[in-house]
């Protein structure tokens, strides 16, 4: 632990082991486990998110009265370590870490009474509709277009890349509802539900064979005008303060958590006997690189989160985040690999073998997909180039 | 990014900004065709005490880094380094305990220190002592060679460590003056004269021993710690002045038609010295500010203050090197400022343990089990 404890700040983190060790289930650890994308699938991380609902605990770093837990820095920091160290499933961000915060501070309190609720007790599961097939990171000249008729936007256009698109029964959308003026001036922020009729999801496989992205048509949808989050055309506010949620929030836990995994998987690898192997000492010393580049990282996430509740603007603090946590969970990625060796190449289920129907290893397999899942970590978000930007932009602004 | 200072720590650095803007001369500070650095900072040090009265102050660790940071910045830390937080460590660990007089004449910097630790040869992980404290007919008499010594130009006393026969590891308080010590001086890479003391046969009373065997070791690894923590905080205020001469030369540097600043290729390595340098400041805040707490053992102490080193020393090598190239040719020259912050950059770099070493340090906890 690089900050030691208060003993207030230990009896928490007992409590929250103690809470953990009865209520998350060896499935819902399995299912965490054997998660190598970002999040865990649908099924194990709202069922997970559920319980924690129901404990009080599933949106922590809310407001306390729209049911936040009001837990210091500190305690968030330690919540969030004691459920990677014990392979809790790692939950979609969309609903408790992205829109809400829009709609806290965009909502009318109507939308924040629709919706906030599902959203923290897990019985709404939403997905994001930003970038589109010919707006990538020049996100603001995206065209899927939203005509007002009545009390209707009709949409007509399409999303990609959207995660759990074929889970989530909700949306936040940025739509076009102006062409004239700036690219940025004419967007709008709409939510709506997956549901209404003109919606059609495609499956887009990853690259490691996993289902997570999607493709998301709509043809002459008709979403109601209660939909709309702050002002018509207000939306780029909206979605650059949404980036900066996305993009903020707390790296180190899990990465920590991830690094213990790899420090196993090496000791293994290299039985007692085989510990002289230059190979080992090789790979050992690029392990201890990355623990203190976590350090580094924790440090600075602290740092941020005490800042966050001092009020202060997060700046760009968020993009700071995101392009040190992404690179270093990809360069970890890669270890992880180097350390499997060539046991890598064979690509069972993961259940097969665990299994152990085949001589084949687990930990083999997820580290090979969690690699190839890992190299969107540098694009999603915001590229890191984009990042690198919009940090240098403000460096420079003197 | 000023939020690791409360509103007292504020106020002094303020302060010691303020006096060391109408005190040091950056124009002339360091330059290696002129006079070593020490020979200024030997005319400052008694003034910039007296003026601000910092060895007056109660902050403990905390605030001798708070002040090594803000001198960082004016290439000025080096003799606040042995003279204020060395020997303060060294006078807290002193047994018996130092009397009134003795810390009197420390705050009024009459008494200044210099730490006579370092042997040629020396590593972060391999430091014999061959420096010997041996018996004689006579009493103690101390025999061996101490390298890169800083601040000895100003000293009146050494902090000598050495192996005595009888208790292993002592330290020693010496009078500058003692007879059997020589001193010869040479110029070190950041522009500050560093000194090669050589002791033969010097007498030791028995009032000289600071401290001796677990105590002396104890006593080693603390010195050690402060003072890697001291470095790091001075290269935090040193890193964000190259960053801000940077930022700066290049919203005004024209070429191709148009201010450097606008040029994705530069703007990106900027963001990574950036990142090198919120990093390394975060981490060495977080590390300096637990480092007292009793919960800390002394594993994670050790852990803690090497990976600090680790990231200072990445941050000095991205902004160092970065900040000369961005420079352009300007860069590589004694007309800039930033090329004297540069020596003191890698220089600092190689002090007490470099990145890989410290690495290793971090290695061997993380896998002793």
């Amino acid at each position: 632990m690089l900050f030691p404890l208060t003993p207030e700040e230990q009896s928490f983190r007992d409590e929250v082991r103690g809470f953990l060790q009865q209520a998350l289930t060896p499935e819902l650890r399995i299912a965490g486990r054997r998660n190598s994308g970002i999040f865990t699938d649908y099924p194990a991380g709202n069922d997970w998110h559920r319980v924690l609902a129901d404990k009080g605990w599933s949106v922590p770093q809310w407001p306390v009265a729209h049911g936040g837990t009001g837990w210091t820095p500190m305690q968030r920091y330690l919540f969030e370590s004691e459920l990677a160290a014990a392979d809790a499933p790692a939950r979609a961000p969309m609903g408790p870490g992205m829109v809400a915060p829009v709609l806290m501070a965009y909502g009318t309190p109507e939308q924040q009474q629709r919706w906030l609720p599902g959203i923290r007790l897990g019985l709404d599961y939403w997905c994001q509709g930003y970038s589109e097939p010919g707006s990538g990171s020049d996100l603001a000249s995206l065209g899927c277009q939203a005509v007002r008729d009545g009390m209707h936007y009709v949409l007509n256009g399409s999303k990609i890349w959207t995660t759990h698109a074929h889970h989530a029964n909700m949306m936040f959308c940025l739509v076009r509802t102006q062409r004239e003026g700036k690219p940025q001036s004419g967007i709008s922020f709409l939510c709506f539900s997956m549901q209404l009729s003109g919606i059609t999801v495609r499956p887009i496989p990853s690259i490691s064979g996993d289902h997570e992205l999607n493709q998301v048509f709509f043809d002459d949808v008709r979403v109601p005008v209660d939909g709309l989050i702050g002002e018509e055309n207000q939306g780029w506010e909206i979605a650059k303060y949404l980036l900066q949620h996305e993009r903020g929030g707390t790296w180190a836990p899990r990465l920590r958590a991830r690094w213990r995994r790899l420090q196993e998987a090496l000791l293994q690898a290299f039985p007692l006997a085989q510990r002289q192997d230059p190979e080992y000492s090789d790979l050992r010393l690029k392990l201890t690189e990355a623990w203190a580049r976590i350090d580094a990282l924790q440090a600075l996430e602290m740092q941020a989160l005490r800042a966050q509740m001092r009020d202060e603007p997060m700046g760009i603090r968020p993009s700071m985040g995101k392009v040190l946590a992404t690179e270093l969970k990809q360069h970890l990625t890669e270890l992880h690999v180097q350390i499997m060796g060539e046991d890598v190449l064979s690509r069972p289920s993961m259940q097969e073998a665990a299994d152990h129907v085949l001589p084949l290893s687990e930990d083999a397999v997820f580290a090979m997909s969690s690699y190839l899942n890992d190299r969107a970590a540098s694009i999603y978000g915001g590229t890191n180039e984009v990042q690198r930007n919009i940090i240098a932009a403000q460096l420079l602004k003197g | 990014m000023t939020d690791f200072l409360n509103d007292t720590e504020q106020e002094i650095c303020h302060a010691l900004t303020r006096w060391l803007r109408d005190h040091v001369d950056l124009a002339q500070q360091a330059r290696i065709d002129q006079e070593p650095h020490s020979a200024t900072a030997r005319a400052l040090w008694p003034q910039m005490l007296r003026d601000l009265e910092l060895l007056h102050l109660e902050g403990g660790l905390r605030l001798h880094l708070r002040i090594l940071w803000a001198l960082g910045g004016w290439l000025s830390a080096e003799p606040y380094l042995s003279a204020g937080l060395v020997a303060h460590t060294a006078l807290a660990a002193a047994i018996p305990e130092p009397s009134a007089q003795t810390l009197a004449a420390w705050r009024a910097g009459d008494l200044r220190l210099a730490w006579a630790h370092a042997e040629t040869g020396h590593r972060l992980l391999h430091q014999p002592l061959c420096t010997q404290l041996h018996k004689s007919p006579q009493g103690w008499l101390l025999r061996g060679r101490k390298s890169r010594v800083s601040g000895a130009t100003l000293a009146t006393h050494y902090l000598v460590s050495a192996h005595s026969e009888d208790t292993g590891m002592c330290w020693l308080w010496l009078d500058a003056q003692s007879p059997g010590m020589s001193r010869r001086d040479t110029p070190g890479l950041d522009g500050q004269l560093l000194s090669e003391l050589a002791f033969d046969d010097v007498a030791i009373p028995t009032g000289a021993v600071l401290c001796q065997g677990a105590a002396a070791e104890a006593l080693h690894d603390r010195l050690q710690a402060h003072a890697t923590l001291g470095v790091c905080a001075e290269a935090i205020g040193l890193l964000q002045r190259m960053m801000d001469d940077t930022l700066m030369h290049l919203r005004q540097r024209q070429q191709f038609g148009q201010p450097l600043a606008g040029f994705q290729v530069l703007q990106h390595r900027l963001a990574d010295m950036h990142l090198a340098l919120a990093q390394a400041q975060a981490l060495t805040w977080a590390v300096a500010d637990t480092f007292e707490h009793p919960d800390m053992t002394a594993d994670a102490r050790t852990l803690g203050v090497s990976s600090c080193k680790v990231a200072v020393g990445q941050a000095l090598r991205s902004i160092g090197q970065g900040a000369v190239q961005l420079h352009g040719a300007m860069g590589v020259t004694e007309e800039l400022f930033l090329a004297r912050c540069f020596r003191r950059a890698t220089h600092i770099q190689m002090l007490l343990g470099d990145r890989d070493q410290h690495l290793r340090r971090m290695d061997a906890l993380l896998f002793a089990a």
